[in-house]
């Protein structure tokens, strides 16, 4: 049996091999974890919209033992930085070693789930071998515009670090 | 003339000159720039406390055209988030060899201001080659070692990176 | 061995729908590069993440995988007895499967791949080792039985 709490370290192996079968082979995966996602929250995001995102990533805070922290919170706009995401960090502490691609998976799933509750989201990666990132929610699309804009400046030469839905 | 503008990319070149000369050297210069930081800052945060560190920083992150978050709870802490730091970001952009302790001076010269004003004080570097890092400022000296463990965890392989003014 | 002393050792809150993120990473695999690839992943979780239960196993050193299952079950909150003999081998019964339990919640009905995910894993631990791990279906559970390995004559 693989316990719960080594899930990632097991989820790691399958980016690594479907990173060997190809882009669509991942990306494909993602849309399919993005379905099973919208069992635990695409009802609760759609009806209560940024509230409802917060209460979803509340508990995921306590129950997976993150390290995080909540920059901005209204009824438009949410935004939380991962200090330190207790899923690489696993990842990273793992004699098999770590996918590359490991940290796209998050908004490999989160991404299309908002844009099917109507949000904008933009992903700021920080660096895909350190276990930090932060995520940025908005209800209007010229606001994540403005963001994405952002972010990019952070990471001048490298937009590959930066995801977003729109 | 050294325009405001590129007055870090000048800095880095002290502090390199500095390191080759011994820990000693750096830390006598942190010393300094906080002596003299405590002339813009010290004042307003004896007297007003947390929300004059929110005041005074907002007006850096203004001036200083940071990409960068703060956060006061009102009698308990202030968080400063920099996300894209204008000093270590031109100082990445600089034709001369990086320095490898450029971040250090910022928890240099504000951690003693810090102990002065009577707060505690933790600095998470992140790392040192990336222009972001993030600090949180207690009134409580508990609160304060409790959220250094909390960064201490992130950086297991690197306790450098964890910067206090306490024990 | 003390539960610290595993290469592994979670601490904290435990989330147990990462019981269908399983699940559901095992049934994508199935579905669009077949059991190989299933049993591919499988193996390098066993031999490559788990590589200190693996190395104890083939040094003939169950101590870690005893842990192991001890730990995570009761972490897990499960209905179970684990009988340890004094040779290493063991005796899981494991009355409730907390995967099992967790996808009933989610309304996923697959047994045979979350079991063929044990056994699998089972074999990738013990492969090149002393011993084997025999599996028996229980209602709601399987009993899990280390032994050692029979040497044909």
């Amino acid at each position: 049996m693989i316990p719960s709490d080594h899930f990632v370290r097991f989820y790691n192996e399958i980016f690594k091999y479907l990173r060997k079968q190809g882009p669509e082979a991942v990306a494909e995966y993602y849309r399919t974890i993005s379905r099973h996602q919208e069992t635990h929250c695409l009802k609760l995001f759609t009806e209560k919209g940024i509230p409802g995102m917060k209460e979803y990533w509340d508990s995921i805070e306590r129950e997976e033992n993150c390290d995080s922290e909540t920059l901005e919170y209204s009824e438009d706009v949410y935004r939380s930085c991962m200090n330190r995401c207790p899923s690489l960090s696993k990842v990273l502490d793992n004699d098999a070693g770590a996918s590359e691609i490991y940290c796209r998976h998050c908004p490999g799933w989160v991404l299309p789930l908002f844009s099917k509750c109507g949000f904008y989201c933009v992903y700021d990666l920080v660096g895909l071998d350190i276990p930090r990132c932060e995520q940025a929610v908005f209800r209007n699309l010229d606001d994540a515009r403005a963001y994405r804009e952002r972010v990019l400046r952070r990471h001048p030469g490298h937009p590959e670090l930066v995801e977003c839905n729109f | 003339m050294i325009p405001s503008d590129h007055f870090v990319k000048f800095y880095a070149e002290i502090f390199k000159y500095l390191e080759k000369r011994g820990k000693g050297a750096v830390d006598e210069y942190y010393k300094t720039i906080a002596e003299h930081q405590k002339t813009h800052c010290l004042k307003l945060f004896r007297e007003k406390g947390l929300a004059g560190m929110k005041e005074y920083w907002d007006s850096i992150i203004f001036e200083e055209n940071c990409d960068a978050d703060a956060l006061l709870e009102e009698g308990r802490s202030y968080t400063f988030y920099m996300h894209g730091c204008p000093s270590l970001g031109k100082v990445l952009d600089n034709d001369a060899e990086a320095c490898g302790i450029y971040c250090s001076h910022c928890p240099g010269w504000v951690l003693p201001v810090m102990s002065a004003a009577g707060f505690y004080c933790v600095y998470d570097l992140i790392r040192r080659d990336i222009p972001r890092c993030t600090f949180k400022v207690f009134a409580s000296l508990e609160d304060a070692r409790a959220f250094r463990e909390v960064v201490r965890r992130r950086h297991p392989e690197d306790p450098g990176l964890t910067l206090c003014n306490f024990d | 061995m003390k539960p610290e002393e595993m290469r592994y050792c979670s601490t904290g809150e435990v989330h147990l729908d990462f019981h269908g993120s399983t699940y559901v990473g095992l049934k994508y695999l199935l579905d669009h590069f077949g059991m190989e690839a299933v049993d591919e992943v499988l193996t390098a979780t066993g031999q490559k993440v788990y590589k200190s239960i693996h190395e104890r196993l083939k040094n003939g050193d169950t101590s870690e995988l005893l842990c192991f299952w001890r730990y995570y079950l009761e972490r897990e909150k499960c209905d179970f007895t684990l009988t340890e003999n004094p040779d290493g081998t063991a005796v899981l019964e494991l009355r409730e499967c907390p995967a099992l339990r967790q996808l009933a919640k989610e309304k996923i009905d697959d047994r045979p791949l979350i079991c063929h995910a044990t056994e699998k894993l089972n074999e990738a631990w013990c492969g090149g080792s002393p011993f084997e791990i025999a599996v028996e279906a229980l209602p709601r559970g399987c009993r899990q039985t280390l032994r050692r390995k029979t040497v044909a004559k």
